[in-house]
């Protein structure tokens, strides 16, 4: 299997550390209900499947569709949603440099806590067997 | 698929081929409308079914249509306050309670009233405004699926579509 959860989540979670300071953001690659602290932030791989047009006889897997879903929680009285999309610029340079293509970003109500502010957005790429992302 | 136009070099001939490649061009278009047409009604079954089998603990109010959008356009429609929790996930929950102390100075957690004797980190799950009972909710990316799904069998329903 192509496996680059790794490198991506390292990529964005440096990046938004070095921005923010590790202490002040919480970034984690799986979904949390109850985030230790705010601002949050969600980098999860939701797909990865066989590129089927990548297929030979030798290799089912030469490419790999993948996509990642972000999401944003903020929860400062004032200047949430300001927060969220500094933090959302910043993830979608991060996504834009390593080549993919982002193909959802909209607010999306966070159901379980109407007063924490959530930014949504999923990245998508074919990614070769040598971890050569590719724009879709 | 190929599509062979034979003509000789007179007028008649010509005239044929010209109302051949006409009568072609009409039916190229008949058939992208009808692909992209198959295409939606496809998807719309498969985006319906996917969020009427999601995991949703809040009142499931989605309702899938086919729009056409312009020519050989057509748009997959879910409409319904639940659509984005249930496609995106239900989001996240305070793990420690509001920000703002209250009035009294005594820090507040979410569902926390009366007396600190709230349900919001109970894992029998919780209710939100509006009176609804909730586990929360994982994305359930029908919509991702199915436009993934739709590319995958392109191929064979445009050779359908065409080739009948």
């Amino acid at each position: 299997m192509i496996d680059i959860e790794n490198q991506v989540f390292t990529t964005v979670a440096t990046a938004l550390r070095n921005e923010y300071g590790a202490s002040n953001i919480y970034v984690a690659g799986e979904y949390v209900s109850q985030p230790p602290k705010f601002p949050a932030v969600l980098i999860v791989e939701m797909d990865n499947t066989v590129h089927l047009r990548g297929r030979d006889s030798a290799n089912i897997e030469n490419f790999s569709n993948v996509m990642y879903q972000v999401d944003v929680f903020s929860n400062k009285n004032t200047g949430k949603k300001v927060q969220a999309k500094a933090i959302i610029t910043l993830i979608d340079d991060q996504f834009a440099q390593m080549g993919f293509t982002r193909t959802f970003l909209n607010p999306v109500q966070n159901m379980n806590d109407a007063t924490i502010y959530r930014m949504t957005a999923r990245y998508q790429a074919v990614v070769g067997k040598d971890q050569t992302i590719y724009r879709r | 698929m190929s599509k062979v136009i034979s003509l000789t070099l007179d007028s008649a001939s010509i005239d044929a081929a010209i109302a051949e490649l006409k009568s072609y061009n009409a039916w190229v278009k008949t058939k992208a409308d009808e692909l992209a047409r198959r295409l939606a009604d496809m998807g719309a079954v498969n985006v319906s079914l996917g969020y009427s089998r999601a995991v949703y603990t809040g009142l499931n109010d989605i309702s899938v249509t086919v729009e056409q959008r312009g020519v050989n356009s057509y748009a997959i429609v879910a409409n319904g306050e639940a659509v984005l929790f249930v496609e995106f996930g239900a989001g996240v929950t305070y793990g420690y309670g509001h920000p703002e102390p209250s009035v009294e100075g005594v820090p507040m957690g979410p569902g926390t009233y009366p007396n600190g004797k709230g349900h919001w980190d109970d894992p029998r799950g919780w209710w939100i405004p509006g009176g609804e009972h909730t586990y929360g909710n994982p994305p359930s990316m029908t919509m991702y699926l199915t436009a993934k799904d739709l590319r995958n069998q392109l191929e064979s329903i445009a050779q359908e579509v065409f080739s009948s």
